[in-house]
């Protein structure tokens, strides 16, 4: 393999909050091959959008990241204004969650795709009316030409939707980030997008970071997957390993707890009991202890290290052979 | 399952929608949420229903508890119908149906305690109760929804959703309803949170033998919940039959289509992709001639353009609106669109 597309290396996030600070992110490394697309996966509060974030310089004030995040050779934490601008222009882009966050409400979505290019790439207004129409149509947005000067409130969430990915798309960035793009859309557009963005992985070499939330997103657009809880990687492995056998009672309990349609619908739930940890108040030892079916004295005592299981999966248990 | 608690007959509810369409001119146009649904719920029976936003599913929640005026049709609960009561009467009646919100935080009063909250119902419908006894009832209210009852002087915003979502599951069920229209309970919460809340139903349903009316746009869950379930579509009932035969034997195209976009939580390369329904839902305010569904139908003929499809009977238990119900055969004579 060569060089990856980004490397991140011991990322940590740290929010200051009233009486102390909340990490909300530690010790995060991993890389993104060209053409690869990465999952991280977690539930509310594991830090899996905040680690992103703070790639894309995009933290609030009270944030400041530590570590490094290189991207095609740049370090991009701590890099100046203008660098980074150009490279989250150019080369990296974000799709948000909510659509209507991320479009500005005020500008007719025409004019908010051209000014990308006009910025970005110097096209002529015309031109970049002539590209931001394509990339429309390759998003399947429905009759781009006669919705071009509408504002995003006039649109559906599905639509607003695949004018945030084409907004995403319009410089050919090498990475896209996208954060949770389909959890506020109904099933059957969520079926389109996923499918829309398979086809992008087909036919372009474009590399993808999915923050999501939901397995069967995951399993279905992902080749390695990143399993975080409480603001820490727990394991991380290829997708195929991390469904077949996960090494994490963390990750085991989430695919358990995951409803799928050809279980057993009247079986016994499987239960994942608690909640995850106040970062606040971070415990010494593995933070999932509270919930964890195996945990010793020890997990209490010492947190485990990210290891090596087989091949390049990695999980932090101390349990070396999952029950 | 011999008499039904509760029968919906061609419910309609229509809002009127003001556009303006130019200096102190504006048009009033009808936007149809509910069109003309019928069914029947049986007593200790969870009925799922099941469609995307927009469908009118919640709407249908919201007027079976007269918390939206229908525009015709009639719900008949235990014999009465609902919407010719006075509002004393009514109000009596909500003790024996209640809600549960989708949003568990914004759904409890911030400035009450938890503990409070559950209690109110007690001192509006029970005023025979005294305070010992309301305690009491309350502090057993939360160990059945798995809160610790010392925590009932605390308030929503201490809480996580998931805990918040025990409250308010805690409120409709304090007293004893025998109706329970859960109204997505479980789509704000985390997947770990969502199996705990999804159980918790399960078992309260079990204990109690409450009918619920469990309205979600998660099949999935929807399946772990419910032994009948009705699939809506821009106002209207598309399908409706037992769980069973929906999930081995769905007969109307957006149905399958639904079912098809569940993504399955398991790698596999060789996997067809799912069916894929072009578009995106009409506009109620607008909706398409013929079948609703023709527009993203992937196998809409001229035939479904002109004539709304009946509910056809497939079963005893299993009804479509699809005029294809019955196969393909039909299918191939008719010229496609």
């Amino acid at each position: 393999m060569s060089r990856p597309l980004l490397k991140c290396r011991d990322l940590c996030v740290r929010f200051a909050v009233k009486g102390g600070t909340v990490e909300a992110v530690q010790d995060l490394s991993f890389r993104v091959e060209r053409g690869e697309c990465v999952g991280i996966v977690g539930e509310s509060g594991s830090g899996k959008t905040q680690g992103v974030l703070a790639i894309m310089g995009l933290l609030p004030r009270n944030g400041t990241a530590t570590g490094s995040a290189v991207y095609k050779g740049q370090e991009l934490l701590g890099a100046p204004r203008r660098s980074l601008d150009k490279i989250r222009g150019e080369s990296i882009s974000m799709i948000f969650q909510d659509a209507m966050a991320g479009l500005t409400p005020f500008m007719r979505i025409g004019d908010q795709l051209c000014e990308v290019l006009v910025e970005h790439q110097g096209l002529s207004r015309d031109d970049a009316r002539e590209r931001a129409t394509e990339v429309l149509r390759i998003v399947q947005f429905p009759q781009p030409k006669r919705r071009f000067n509408m504002y995003p409130h006039e649109l559906s969430g599905g639509m607003r939707q695949r004018v945030m990915i084409a907004l995403a798309l319009l410089c050919r960035p090498e990475l896209i980030i996208a954060d949770e793009p389909t959890t506020a859309l109904d099933i059957t557009i969520q079926a389109q997008i996923l499918e829309f963005l398979k086809g992008l992985r087909r036919h372009t070499e474009t590399s993808i970071i999915m923050i999501t939330h939901d397995l069967g997103v995951a399993a279905n657009l992902c080749d390695r997957i990143i399993v975080m809880y409480a603001g820490r990687m727990v394991e991380s492995g290829s997708v195929y390993d991390i469904f077949a056998r996960p090494q994490h009672p963390y990750t085991q309990a989430l695919l358990r707890a995951t409803p799928r349609l050809d279980a057993d619908p009247d079986g016994e739930i499987p239960l994942l009991p608690g909640r995850p940890p106040d970062l606040e108040h971070l415990p010494v030892g593995c933070a999932f202890v509270p919930r964890c079916p195996w945990a010793s004295d020890e997990c209490g005592r010492r947190r485990p290290e990210l290891r090596r299981r087989f091949g390049e999966h990695l999980a932090a248990c101390f349990v070396e052979q999952a029950p | 399952m011999s008499v039904p608690v509760l029968t919906v007959e061609n419910l309609k509810v229509h809002f009127a929608i003001n556009k303006s369409v130019g200096f102190l001119r504006s048009e009033t146009s009808s936007l149809r949420a509910v069109d003309g649904v019928s069914f029947e719920m049986y007593e200790g029976e969870t009925l799922g229903v099941v469609g995307e936003s927009g469908c009118g599913k919640s709407t249908l929640g919201r007027a079976i508890l007269q918390l939206v005026d229908k525009t015709d049709g009639r719900i008949v609960w235990l014999g009465d119908d609902l919407g010719e009561l006075d509002r004393q009467t009514m109000d009596q009646k909500r003790k024996e149906i209640q809600i549960i919100f989708q949003d568990p935080l914004s759904s409890l009063n911030p400035r009450m305690t938890v503990g409070d909250t559950i209690e109110q119902p007690l001192r509006r419908f029970h005023p025979e109760m005294d305070g010992t006894a309301r305690e009491e009832a309350v502090r057993e209210m939360m160990r059945n929804v798995g809160l610790d009852p010392n925590l009932r002087n605390r308030y929503p915003h201490e809480f996580s959703g998931g805990q918040c979502q025990r409250v308010g599951i805690a409120r409709a069920m304090i007293l004893n309803p025998k109706l329970v229209v859960c109204d997505e309970p479980v789509s704000s919460l985390d997947v770990s949170t969502q199996a705990q809340i999804v159980a918790l139903l399960r078992k309260l349903q079990r204990d109690t033998g409450t009918s619920i009316l469990f309205i979600s746009h998660d099949l999935s869950i929807v399946r772990m919940m419910c032994k009948r379930i009705l699939v809506m579509y821009l106002g209207r009932i598309v399908e409706v039959s037992t769980r069973e035969e929906l999930f081995e034997d769905a007969r109307h195209p957006y149905t399958r289509a639904l079912m098809s976009a569940v993504p399955i939580p398991e790698p596999d390369p060789e996997r067809p992709p799912p069916t894929i329904l072009e578009g995106e839902v009409p506009s109620p305010l607008d909706p398409p001639k013929g079948c609703v569904f023709h527009t993203r139908c992937p196998q809409a003929t001229r035939w479904c353009e002109k004539e709304v499809p009946p509910l056809h009977e497939v079963s005893a238990t299993h009804r479509a609106a699809c005029h294809y119900w019955n196969g393909e055969d039909e299918l191939a004579a008719e010229s496609p669109r």
